[in-house]
Protein backbone atom coordinates (compact mmCIF):
# COMPACT_ATOMS: atom_id res chain seq x y z
CA UNK A 1 0.00 0.00 0.00
CA UNK A 2 2.62 2.39 0.38
CA UNK A 3 2.56 3.29 -3.30
CA UNK A 4 -0.80 4.06 -3.70
CA UNK A 5 -1.58 8.11 -4.05
CA UNK A 6 -3.73 9.63 -1.22
CA UNK A 7 -7.19 10.15 -1.90
CA UNK A 8 -6.15 13.95 -1.90
CA UNK A 9 -4.15 13.20 -4.88
CA UNK A 10 -5.41 15.12 -7.88
CA UNK A 11 -5.18 13.59 -11.60
CA UNK A 12 -1.80 15.41 -12.40
CA UNK A 13 -0.07 14.04 -9.87
CA UNK A 14 -1.38 10.70 -10.38
CA UNK A 15 -0.22 11.00 -14.03
CA UNK A 16 2.76 12.29 -13.17
CA UNK A 17 3.09 9.07 -11.04
CA UNK A 18 1.79 6.66 -13.67
CA UNK A 19 4.52 8.38 -15.88
CA UNK A 20 7.33 7.86 -13.92
CA UNK A 21 6.74 4.24 -12.56
CA UNK A 22 5.46 5.18 -9.13
CA UNK A 23 3.74 2.45 -8.60
CA UNK A 24 3.47 -1.21 -9.10
CA UNK A 25 1.52 -3.83 -11.03
CA UNK A 26 -0.38 -5.03 -8.52
CA UNK A 27 -1.20 -1.56 -7.18
CA UNK A 28 -3.65 -1.00 -9.72
CA UNK A 29 -6.31 -3.03 -8.26
CA UNK A 30 -6.28 -0.90 -5.57
CA UNK A 31 -9.63 1.40 -4.67
CA UNK A 32 -7.82 4.20 -5.08
CA UNK A 33 -6.33 3.71 -8.77
CA UNK A 34 -9.92 2.76 -9.60
CA UNK A 35 -11.62 5.97 -8.29
CA UNK A 36 -8.49 7.76 -10.84
CA UNK A 37 -9.25 6.08 -13.48
CA UNK A 38 -13.22 6.41 -13.40
CA UNK A 39 -12.47 10.27 -12.49
CA UNK A 40 -10.71 10.59 -15.29
CA UNK A 41 -13.06 8.50 -17.70
CA UNK A 42 -15.65 10.64 -16.43
CA UNK A 43 -13.38 13.99 -17.17
CA UNK A 44 -12.90 13.34 -20.17
CA UNK A 45 -16.56 11.57 -21.00
CA UNK A 46 -17.48 15.92 -20.32
CA UNK A 47 -14.95 17.51 -22.42
CA UNK A 48 -16.13 14.98 -25.40
CA UNK A 49 -19.86 15.92 -24.51
CA UNK A 50 -19.09 19.77 -24.20
CA UNK A 51 -16.89 19.81 -27.52
CA UNK A 52 -20.20 17.60 -29.38
CA UNK A 53 -22.60 20.36 -27.90
CA UNK A 54 -20.22 23.25 -29.26
CA UNK A 55 -20.19 21.53 -32.71
CA UNK A 56 -24.08 20.92 -32.28
CA UNK A 57 -24.94 24.42 -31.82
CA UNK A 58 -22.27 25.51 -34.56
CA UNK A 59 -23.91 22.91 -36.85
CA UNK A 60 -26.99 25.08 -36.27
CA UNK A 61 -26.17 28.39 -36.35
CA UNK A 62 -24.51 27.57 -39.61
CA UNK A 63 -27.68 25.76 -40.88
CA UNK A 64 -30.52 28.63 -40.05
CA UNK A 65 -27.42 31.39 -41.44
CA UNK A 66 -27.40 29.34 -44.84
CA UNK A 67 -30.96 29.32 -44.97
CA UNK A 68 -31.65 33.10 -43.85
CA UNK A 69 -29.18 34.44 -46.21
CA UNK A 70 -31.09 32.27 -49.20
CA UNK A 71 -34.26 33.86 -47.67
CA UNK A 72 -32.72 37.64 -47.96
CA UNK A 73 -31.96 36.06 -52.00
CA UNK A 74 -35.49 35.17 -52.63
CA UNK A 75 -37.06 38.50 -50.74
CA UNK A 76 -34.93 40.69 -53.27
CA UNK A 77 -36.14 38.66 -56.33
CA UNK A 78 -39.39 39.46 -54.88
CA UNK A 79 -38.99 42.91 -54.77
CA UNK A 80 -37.48 43.16 -58.09
CA UNK A 81 -40.20 41.55 -60.02
CA UNK A 82 -42.80 43.96 -58.00
CA UNK A 83 -42.86 47.54 -59.63
CA UNK A 84 -43.21 49.16 -56.09
CA UNK A 85 -41.57 48.66 -52.85
CA UNK A 86 -42.64 49.83 -49.65
CA UNK A 87 -40.37 51.42 -47.84
CA UNK A 88 -40.92 49.47 -44.28
CA UNK A 89 -40.09 46.49 -46.70
CA UNK A 90 -37.09 48.20 -47.86
CA UNK A 91 -36.00 48.87 -44.51
CA UNK A 92 -36.68 45.21 -43.34
CA UNK A 93 -34.40 44.30 -46.20
CA UNK A 94 -31.48 46.56 -44.91
CA UNK A 95 -32.21 45.05 -41.11
CA UNK A 96 -32.19 41.54 -42.41
CA UNK A 97 -28.96 42.20 -44.72
CA UNK A 98 -26.93 44.20 -42.03
CA UNK A 99 -27.60 41.79 -38.88
CA UNK A 100 -26.71 38.33 -41.78
CA UNK A 101 -23.30 40.24 -42.27
CA UNK A 102 -22.86 40.48 -38.45
CA UNK A 103 -23.76 36.73 -37.88
CA UNK A 104 -21.73 35.83 -40.79
CA UNK A 105 -18.50 37.30 -38.92
CA UNK A 106 -19.17 35.62 -35.69
CA UNK A 107 -19.76 32.24 -37.23
CA UNK A 108 -16.73 32.83 -39.11
CA UNK A 109 -14.72 33.53 -36.05
CA UNK A 110 -16.36 30.81 -34.28
CA UNK A 111 -15.38 28.02 -36.74
CA UNK A 112 -11.93 28.60 -36.33
CA UNK A 113 -12.39 26.57 -32.69
CA UNK A 114 -13.15 23.47 -34.99
CA UNK A 115 -10.75 21.43 -36.53
CA UNK A 116 -10.74 21.01 -40.52
CA UNK A 117 -12.35 17.56 -40.34
CA UNK A 118 -14.91 18.50 -37.60
CA UNK A 119 -15.83 21.21 -40.42
CA UNK A 120 -15.77 19.25 -43.10
CA UNK A 121 -18.47 17.01 -41.39
CA UNK A 122 -20.88 19.47 -40.44
CA UNK A 123 -20.60 20.99 -44.33
CA UNK A 124 -19.02 24.05 -43.00
CA UNK A 125 -17.27 25.76 -46.09
CA UNK A 126 -15.17 29.20 -45.30
CA UNK A 127 -15.66 29.64 -49.51
CA UNK A 128 -18.80 29.32 -49.50
CA UNK A 129 -19.58 31.81 -46.30
CA UNK A 130 -17.35 34.22 -48.06
CA UNK A 131 -19.25 34.34 -51.29
CA UNK A 132 -22.72 34.83 -49.11
CA UNK A 133 -21.27 37.38 -47.37
CA UNK A 134 -19.70 39.40 -50.39
CA UNK A 135 -23.23 38.52 -51.82
CA UNK A 136 -24.97 40.16 -49.02
CA UNK A 137 -22.83 43.64 -48.92
CA UNK A 138 -23.13 43.60 -52.88
CA UNK A 139 -27.02 43.64 -51.80
CA UNK A 140 -26.63 46.31 -49.31
CA UNK A 141 -24.76 48.16 -51.76
CA UNK A 142 -27.37 47.67 -54.51
CA UNK A 143 -30.05 48.49 -52.88
CA UNK A 144 -29.07 50.87 -49.65
CA UNK A 145 -27.08 53.20 -51.39
CA UNK A 146 -27.91 53.47 -54.98
CA UNK A 147 -25.77 55.65 -57.39
CA UNK A 148 -26.91 59.13 -57.87
CA UNK A 149 -30.07 59.25 -60.43
CA UNK A 150 -28.04 61.00 -62.88
CA UNK A 151 -25.80 58.28 -63.51
CA UNK A 152 -28.76 55.67 -63.58
CA UNK A 153 -30.75 57.67 -66.19
CA UNK A 154 -27.18 57.18 -68.33
CA UNK A 155 -26.94 53.71 -68.27
CA UNK A 156 -30.79 53.18 -69.02
CA UNK A 157 -30.61 55.31 -72.37
CA UNK A 158 -28.38 52.84 -73.88
CA UNK A 159 -30.40 50.08 -73.34
CA UNK A 160 -32.60 48.89 -75.76
CA UNK A 161 -36.26 49.53 -75.54
CA UNK A 162 -38.12 47.43 -72.96
CA UNK A 163 -40.32 44.74 -75.34
CA UNK B 1 -26.93 51.45 -77.42
CA UNK B 2 -26.97 47.51 -75.97
CA UNK B 3 -28.77 45.01 -77.63
CA UNK B 4 -32.13 42.45 -76.12
CA UNK B 5 -29.70 39.54 -76.70
CA UNK B 6 -26.68 41.20 -74.45
CA UNK B 7 -28.88 41.54 -71.63
CA UNK B 8 -30.74 38.04 -71.56
CA UNK B 9 -27.37 35.77 -70.38
CA UNK B 10 -27.12 39.00 -67.61
CA UNK B 11 -30.43 38.49 -66.63
CA UNK B 12 -30.29 34.47 -66.48
CA UNK B 13 -26.95 34.69 -64.65
CA UNK B 14 -28.37 37.19 -62.21
CA UNK B 15 -31.24 34.93 -62.02
CA UNK B 16 -29.43 31.94 -61.31
CA UNK B 17 -27.16 33.29 -58.50
CA UNK B 18 -29.83 34.66 -56.49
CA UNK B 19 -31.65 31.28 -57.06
CA UNK B 20 -28.40 29.57 -55.10
CA UNK B 21 -25.94 32.39 -54.17
CA UNK B 22 -23.55 29.34 -52.42
CA UNK B 23 -23.19 28.25 -55.85
CA UNK B 24 -19.76 29.25 -57.02
CA UNK B 25 -20.16 28.73 -60.48
CA UNK B 26 -23.44 30.70 -60.73
CA UNK B 27 -21.52 33.54 -58.33
CA UNK B 28 -18.64 33.81 -60.95
CA UNK B 29 -21.21 33.68 -64.01
CA UNK B 30 -22.90 36.46 -63.00
CA UNK B 31 -20.14 38.64 -61.85
CA UNK B 32 -18.48 36.98 -65.27
CA UNK B 33 -21.79 38.75 -67.42
CA UNK B 34 -22.30 42.12 -65.05
CA UNK B 35 -18.58 42.54 -65.74
CA UNK B 36 -18.97 41.85 -69.62
CA UNK B 37 -22.17 44.62 -69.83
CA UNK B 38 -20.20 46.59 -67.62
CA UNK B 39 -17.14 47.01 -69.61
CA UNK B 40 -19.37 48.04 -72.94
CA UNK B 41 -21.59 50.59 -71.24
CA UNK B 42 -18.48 51.96 -69.91
CA UNK B 43 -16.77 51.95 -73.36
CA UNK B 44 -20.17 54.10 -74.94
CA UNK B 45 -20.11 56.50 -71.62
CA UNK B 46 -16.51 57.12 -71.47
CA UNK B 47 -16.28 56.91 -67.60
CA UNK B 48 -16.04 53.88 -65.18
CA UNK B 49 -18.83 52.33 -63.68
CA UNK B 50 -18.96 49.90 -60.78
CA UNK B 51 -20.53 46.60 -60.61
CA UNK B 52 -23.61 48.36 -58.28
CA UNK B 53 -24.20 51.16 -60.96
CA UNK B 54 -25.00 48.44 -63.78
CA UNK B 55 -26.86 46.27 -61.27
CA UNK B 56 -29.33 49.34 -60.10
CA UNK B 57 -29.82 50.58 -63.76
CA UNK B 58 -30.88 47.29 -64.79
CA UNK B 59 -32.84 46.07 -61.73
CA UNK B 60 -36.16 47.44 -63.36
CA UNK B 61 -35.38 45.66 -66.51
CA UNK B 62 -34.35 42.60 -64.38
CA UNK B 63 -38.40 42.74 -62.88
CA UNK B 64 -39.67 42.83 -66.27
CA UNK B 65 -37.34 39.52 -67.65
CA UNK B 66 -38.37 37.72 -64.71
CA UNK B 67 -42.37 38.87 -64.91
CA UNK B 68 -42.03 38.32 -68.31
CA UNK B 69 -40.44 34.58 -68.33
CA UNK B 70 -42.72 33.62 -65.32
CA UNK B 71 -40.10 33.72 -62.69
CA UNK B 72 -39.14 32.54 -59.92
CA UNK B 73 -41.42 29.62 -61.02
CA UNK B 74 -42.20 26.86 -58.52
CA UNK B 75 -39.95 24.12 -58.54
CA UNK B 76 -40.19 20.82 -60.77
CA UNK B 77 -41.68 17.77 -58.99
Amino acid sequence: MADVPSMSASTEDLFERRRSGGYSPDSVQDYEYRMWAERLIREVSEEVASAERKARDFVQAWVRWRDLSSFLSYVELSMTRRTNVEISERQWHETLSAGLLTLGGLLRDWATAFDANTLDLVGYNVAELEMKLQTIRESLEDWHFSPPAQRISAIQALLPEDA
Amino acid sequence: MLREEDLEPVFQAWYDHKMDTGDAEAFRVHHATIDGVKAELETLLGYSLSRSDVRCALRERFGSWMRYNKLPSPPKK
